[in-house]
């Protein structure tokens, strides 16, 4: 069978004839139907749009019309995108009633005119508010290479989909780690690119200050492919940068020459148990990083994203809290609403905060064009834990899970998580960050991490 | 030589301590006048549970509420990175 199989090398089969694109979307729908029972990634299963897509593209290619690159290559996006004629869920209960979407995403809109193939909705915490994906109302999503365990979040389904092979790819969105920390958990590659970098038009928001779109897959290659596809301006979202296309893939396998790679030091390697460390230490020489640097006061910037994400999340959704607050995700619920509460004194100074972090990262780029950190502070959680110890150090699970991510996101760098294997079975990933715009320094390195052997993303296996 | 985790930073979300233990703010005559002014109507429980989550955040805010900044350091509309 020729499924699952990456995404450029689904691509390939429906560009070479051998396999058809119905016939990878048929596979990819029998292994999501089978193995998810177990795993739960996937809220929707799209799979009469899927087939009709497929068909569209074995129809051009029958005319010999040129492919685009994506063509015949199946993928999923996380429940806050827009699918016509689907009902955007943002994880939430709340959401059920809504009129279904008259529109795709500005981004699947992209995919599809790529040629790729959606086969359905994926898996969130409520509102994006979380690092788990452990869903009251829709369920926790299992991760695949251990399914005791959580596969991270927010953007957890967009994580295990890819993992377990159900989809050569996802759609995801990172506010303060929700591709990072699942992709970490999970074992796979994924890109949060510079905030502004991809339009979030026709996505539900949750932190408009601090939201991001990005894609997960199982190969570098694949990621720059898909994140060439989904890149450009559009007026539709305020923040989406007037930037041309600025393509990836030709250039991310040039190696690190000429690139000043160091190690983030002090507080993420305070908050780094010994995988996460162990990991950094193997892609710090994988990279010839020659240094551990200091990115100043990251513990107040990551309280600064914390007090932003609560006060924006919480006004957006005080009117729904006042009508059906019961109906709420029990796990965020009372968050969302003292988070509408806040002083503006508060959010304003962690606003202003955030330019003088970001200086402090602009110093740091002067004498460096790559720094790496580790994504979380450690492997896989248990589902339901409350508590993890780091360093000698018991924290809430929850909450927790993001303190590596959040000063990154909170400045909007460029990030590719990309997945080591220092503990057995179960991965952790190192972040490589650039400066902003350079997407393309993060993954020429995931690309070197990669072929050096160190990051791989295999298929995990799954009860069929 | 001290670990570092015997200087704990302050910063980390734990349900056990604030950063500064003499801080009593009234966070409950707060929240009351605040859910008032925005309509909501919390019961017993609920109040409770937002006054944990105020406190868990007021000590957050306090990492960087008195940090000095320039009065030049604006927030910006839309952030541009």
């Amino acid at each position: 069978m020729t499924f699952p199989a990456t995404a450029h090398e689904c691509a390939s089969l429906v560009r070479s004839g051998e396999a058809s694109a119905l016939e990878i979307t048929e596979a990819a729908l029998a292994r999501t139907m089978a193995g998810d029972r177990e795993i739960n990634s996937f809220t929707t299963i799209t799979a009469e749009r899927a087939r009709s897509e497929a068909r569209a593209v074995d129809a051009s290619r029958s005319r010999g019309d040129a492919l685009p690159p994506l063509a015949g290559v199946p993928y999923a996006v996380k429940n806050l995108f827009a699918i016509k004629g689907e009902t955007t869920l943002a994880g939430a209960k709340i959401r059920l009633g809504d009129t279904p979407a008259n529109g795709d995403a500005a981004l699947i809109r992209r995919l599809h005119a790529a040629g790729a193939v959606l086969t359905g909705a994926l898996n969130m915490d409520a509102y994006a508010y979380g690092f788990t994906t452990e869903n009251t109302h829709f369920g926790v999503t299992r991760n695949p290479r251990d399914p005791t365990r959580v596969a991270g979040g927010s953007s957890g389904g967009s994580a295990a989909a890819v993992a377990a092979g159900f989809a050569s790819f996802s759609l995801a969105s990172d506010t303060n780690g929700s591709i990072r920390v699942p992709s970490s958990f999970c074992g796979v590659f994924g890109l949060k690119p510079t905030f502004g970098r991809l339009t979030r038009s026709g996505t539900f928001p949750f932190v408009p200050s601090l939201d991001h779109l990005g894609p997960i897959a199982r190969s570098v290659i694949d990621l720059a492919m898909i994140y060439d596809v989904l890149q450009g301006p559009d007026a539709d979202d305020p923040a989406c940068a007037a930037r041309p296309l600025e393509p990836t893939l030709a250039g991310i396998s040039q190696g690190m020459d000429g690139l000043r790679v160091a190690v983030l030091g002090d507080y993420f390697h305070q908050w780094a148990d010994e995988n996460a460390c162990a990991a950094v230490a193997q892609a710090a020489v994988a990279l010839d990083a020659t240094e551990m640097v200091d990115l100043p006061e990251s513990d107040r910037a990551r309280a600064a994203a914390f007090v932003i994400t609560a006060a924006e999340s919480g006004a957006f959704y005080l009117d729904e809290l006042r009508d059906y607050a019961e109906d709420f995700e029990p796990l965020s619920r009372d968050r969302l609403i003292a988070g509408a509460l806040l002083p503006s004194t508060w959010y304003l100074k962690a606003q202003r905060f955030r330019r003088w972090y970001q200086e402090q990262a602009g110093k740091l780029f002067e004498r460096f064009d790559l720094l790496i950190a580790p994504a979380t502070p450690c492997t896989a959680t248990q589902i339901g834990a409350e508590r993890m110890e780091i360093n000698g150090v018991v924290l809430p699970v929850r909450p927790n899970l993001g303190l590596l991510t959040q000063p990154i996101s909170f400045i909007g760098l460029p990030v590719v998580a990309a997945p080591l294997w220092v503990s057995g079975q179960l991965p952790i990933s190192v972040q490589l960050i650039a400066p902003p715009w350079r997407e393309d320094i993060c993954l020429r390195a995931a690309r070197a991490l990669e072929q050096s052997g160190l990051a791989y993303s295999p298929v995990a296996e799954v009860p069929a | 030589m001290a670990r570092w985790w015997q200087n704990k930073p302050a910063c980390m979300f734990t349900t056990e301590r604030t950063l500064n233990p003499d801080t009593k703010f009234d966070w409950s005559s707060y929240i009351d006048t605040m859910a008032a002014l925005h309509g909501l109507t919390l019961d017993a429980e609920r109040h409770a549970a937002v006054v944990r989550q105020m406190t868990q955040i007021e000590t957050l805010a306090q990492r960087f509420v008195d940090f000095p900044l320039e009065a030049e350091v604006e927030p910006a509309p839309v952030f541009r990175p």
